[in-house]
């Protein structure tokens, strides 16, 4: 190992962190209610409520995919691509977190939800 | 004595040849079992891999030219994507696969001595993350995805010193060889 190689790696950690912010920042919400945003083709297609449990389809030209929203939760548990990383992809129940099928141009992310916490512990 | 140079010739065209015939056949090959590692049990990050035919990338970026190791890349994306993968999948390994191999050739040629294998394979590691996102992100059309980048970035650091320890190891083996 180099000192080029250590100035590499301090360049590739220094950029995450700074993504990571970012990321971060952008996605700090003020509202309380925790939901689940679904985009199609970079439009939304759907806004669902994650305090209630529901399962139902998205149906799109490209393709199907199966949602189950559970325990404050969204997740797909079926989909008819071909890579099968969006049923992998574990359960989204946190502000900016994600589900996404790449294939199907499916993406969901949740947001909101984190004022709750405080709310609940000041009270 | 003409006869001779031109057998020479032809002997050290046939080495490049079958060079290049026997790294793309070991990407594929590479490639494939990675899928059977189950990384995913470690850490749970979609698209996530880890990134084993970086290893003959960089074996072709040390021991052959620029222009040999695209084809290398552009073959090996190529036949993989026919061979197991998918079409949706190929855009995106090509797409990684191409920014890497640049973003590669470009630092080891600028920071020649200063820059190991294993810094070169981080830094394949990292672009062929980026081009992954940015064309992820350009056919779904939603730009948060990069929240996932920096993950990845992370992983492959690791994965990065990983391939680039086994590729330091060979290429001087192949190198005495030669």
């Amino acid at each position: 190992m180099k000192k080029g190689d250590i100035v590499i790696i301090i360049l590739v950690i220094s950029l995450s962190l700074t993504l990571v912010s970012m990321n971060f920042l952008k996605n700090r919400s003020n509202n309380h209610e925790l939901k689940g945003i679904i985009y199609y083709n970079g439009q939304i297609y759907k806004e669902v409520n994650l305090n209630k449990d529901q399962e139902f389809e998205i149906v799109t030209d490209i393709g199907r995919n199966l949602v189950k929203v559970h325990d404050n939760g969204i997740e797909i548990i079926e989909a008819d691509c071909e890579t099968q990383v969006c049923v992998e992809t574990k359960i989204a129940n946190k502000n900016g977190q994600m589900v996404v099928c790449l294939p199907n141009k499916i993406v969901i992310q949740v947001i909101g939800g984190q004022e709750d916490k405080l709310d609940g512990i000041s009270s | 004595m003409a006869y001779q140079v031109n057998n020479k010739i032809n002997s050290s065209k046939t080495k490049t040849m079958v060079l290049i015939s026997v790294l793309v056949s070991q990407a594929i090959v590479l490639s494939y079992f990675e899928r059977f590692i189950p990384l995913n049990l470690l850490i749970n990050i979609p698209g996530m891999k880890l990134g084993l035919a970086n290893i003959v990338t960089l074996v072709s970026l040390y021991m052959l030219n620029f222009k040999q190791s695209t084809f290398i890349v552009i073959t090996r994306t190529a036949l993989t994507a026919v061979l197991f993968g998918s079409m949706s999948a190929f855009i995106y390994s090509l797409s990684g696969g191409i920014l890497s191999l640049f973003a590669m050739g470009l630092v080891k040629k600028v920071a020649k001595d200063k820059v190991s294998v294993m810094g070169i394979s981080i830094v394949g590691a990292a672009f062929h993350n980026i081009g992954q996102i940015l064309v992820a992100i350009l056919v779904v059309q939603n730009t948060n995805l990069i929240y996932y980048l920096p993950f990845l970035m992370i992983t492959s650091i690791v994965t990065g010193v990983l391939v680039g320890i086994t590729s330091g190891y060979l290429i001087s083996y192949l190198k005495i060889k030669r």
